[in-house]
């Protein structure tokens, strides 16, 4: 319960200190680097983590299945 | 069918919002601009350990696979589309003991899948949706994925919200890659258990809710949250996995036929000085099986210069293991459901490694451009001896067009 409630203040704060960016300061925020989403080489790792570990990571972008059994 | 029907209903509702996102007005452009882009990834796995499933939890774990892969990706004015197809070669000591004979077919095994997404943008480009579907084929499996996205970008481009739906529809049974065969035959047991049929069903069905949401902070700074639900059913257990009882008998492995996950990752990108880029990721995860976990990747990014930058990586895992895990010779005969697969035990693991990217964007002739090469090793080490080196290397090539339209 403590850490549920730990996140959610950490949200609010996170939220709540947002600042408008105007088009010509997003030099940073736009560089290929700062996106959110996996690289493909990385993609591979998600992939075997899923297999190698029970769980299934929200942020993996799985775009087949297969059996993953060996 | 009755989730394929709500699955459908929900894919057209997508479409629905989009269209009429789409009517918003603004003038109508003469020149379209068409942007092709191959990606080329070769990835290299290989793993070995001792607690193998094929053989009850004990065991070579021993595996290497081969995994090439291509995409095609096409941008034109506000459509898109992109087709991957790839294969991994898997050589693998451990199905190799489905049936003891070495050297047999079953040593060297193959999965060769692709996937097709087309996706649209609304006139005013802040809503973008599509739909995808393909094929995972291997000799004991095929997959069909099918699922739909859509997302929104605010008025001032600092948050998007997305909500991306999947099934995968999956069949176990053996033969469709198998000479004399060519069609799924049956399930594939471990040699001595083969004389009964353990399972009812052979058939798997996945369904994902995906949700995102990304917001930027502030100049340097942007963090995104990303909730899935994932609704299992069907052939959970891997029929050739096996499990050995405290009363010396063996058995199929057996899970239950329905399993809920709930995960949550929190991402946060931060931009530090003027050539470093700090990303932070933490994922959490709860499921049925009583599997109960938490990731924490972090990874800096040095530009060394406009070309050339490096990438070291580190993460922690932590899983607390589904109750239906025990290990070799640990279920009693009484027990419903029994697995000695380690992926599915209380473990950690850690990884550690390094990226390179090199982007020269140099020209290729009049409109070809090639993008960057990116290579990544990472070293992978669970708490139960397993351990794997992952390296990988993706060539980028691109092409750009103004079309007169």
């Amino acid at each position: 319960m403590k850490t549920k409630y730990t996140l959610l203040a950490f949200a609010v704060i996170g939220l709540a200190s947002c600042v408008a960016v105007k088009p010509h300061e997003m030099v940073y925020l736009n560089d290929e680097e700062m996106k959110l989403g996996n690289s493909m080489n990385k993609n591979f790792e998600i992939y075997i983590e899923t297999i190698r570990e029970g769980s299934t990571s929200a942020g993996s972008n799985k775009s087949s299945g297969g059996c993953g059994c060996n | 069918m009755k989730k394929l029907v709500i699955l459908a209903s929900v894919l057209s509702m997508f479409l629905q919002i989009a269209k009429a996102s789409d009517k918003d007005t603004t003038k109508v452009k003469k020149e379209v601009l068409k942007k092709t882009e191959i990606d080329v990834v070769y990835n290299h796995y290989i793993q070995d350990g001792n607690n193998s499933a094929v053989t009850g939890g004990i065991g070579t774990e021993k595996l290497i696979v081969y995994s090439p892969s291509v995409t095609y990706k096409r941008v034109q004015g506000r459509r898109g589309l992109s087709l991957k197809i790839g294969s991994d070669i898997i050589s693998s000591a451990s199905t190799d003991n489905i049936d003891f004979v070495k050297s047999s077919a079953s040593v060297l095994d193959a999965r060769t899948y692709s996937n097709l997404n087309v996706s649209s943008m609304s006139k005013s480009k802040r809503v973008n949706y599509g739909l995808g579907t393909g094929f995972s084929i291997e000799s004991d499996y095929f997959s069909l994925p099918i699922n739909g996205f859509i997302s929104k970008v605010s008025k001032d481009k600092s948050r998007e919200m997305g909500m991306e739906m999947q099934v995968f529809l999956d069949d176990l049974r053996w033969g469709r890659l198998n000479p004399g065969y060519y069609s799924p035959q049956y399930l594939i047991y471990p040699q001595e258990l083969r004389g009964k049929d353990w399972f009812e069903t052979t058939k798997r069905k996945s369904y994902t809710a995906k949700f995102s949401l990304s917001q930027i902070i502030n100049k340097r700074n942007i963090i995104g949250v990303y909730p899935a639900f994932t609704v299992q059913s069907g052939l959970l257990a891997t029929p050739f996995h096996r499990v050995f009882m405290n009363d010396s008998t063996t058995r199929v492995e057996s899970l239950p036929e329905k399993r809920h996950k709930l995960a949550l990752a929190l991402k946060w990108n931060s931009f530090i000085g003027g050539r470093t880029i700090v990303k932070q990721d933490l994922s959490m995860y709860t499921d049925d099986f009583g599997i109960h976990s938490i990731a924490y990747e972090h990874e800096a990014t040095f530009k060394l210069n406009s070309e050339l930058g490096v990438s070291p990586f580190v993460r922690f895992y932590s899983q607390k293991g589904s109750r239906y895990f025990a290990a070799y010779k640990q279920h009693t005969v009484n027990d419903l459901y029994y697995t000695s697969d380690y992926d599915l035990s209380t473990l950690s693991s850690f990884k550690i490694g390094m990226g390179l990217k090199y982007a020269p964007f140099k020209q290729i002739g009049k409109h070809s451009l090639w993008n960057s090469v990116q290579l990544r090793y990472a070293y992978y080490k669970r708490s139960n001896g397993l351990y794997a080196h992952v390296m990988s290397c993706v060539l980028i090539f691109s092409h750009q067009k103004k079309l007169q339209k």
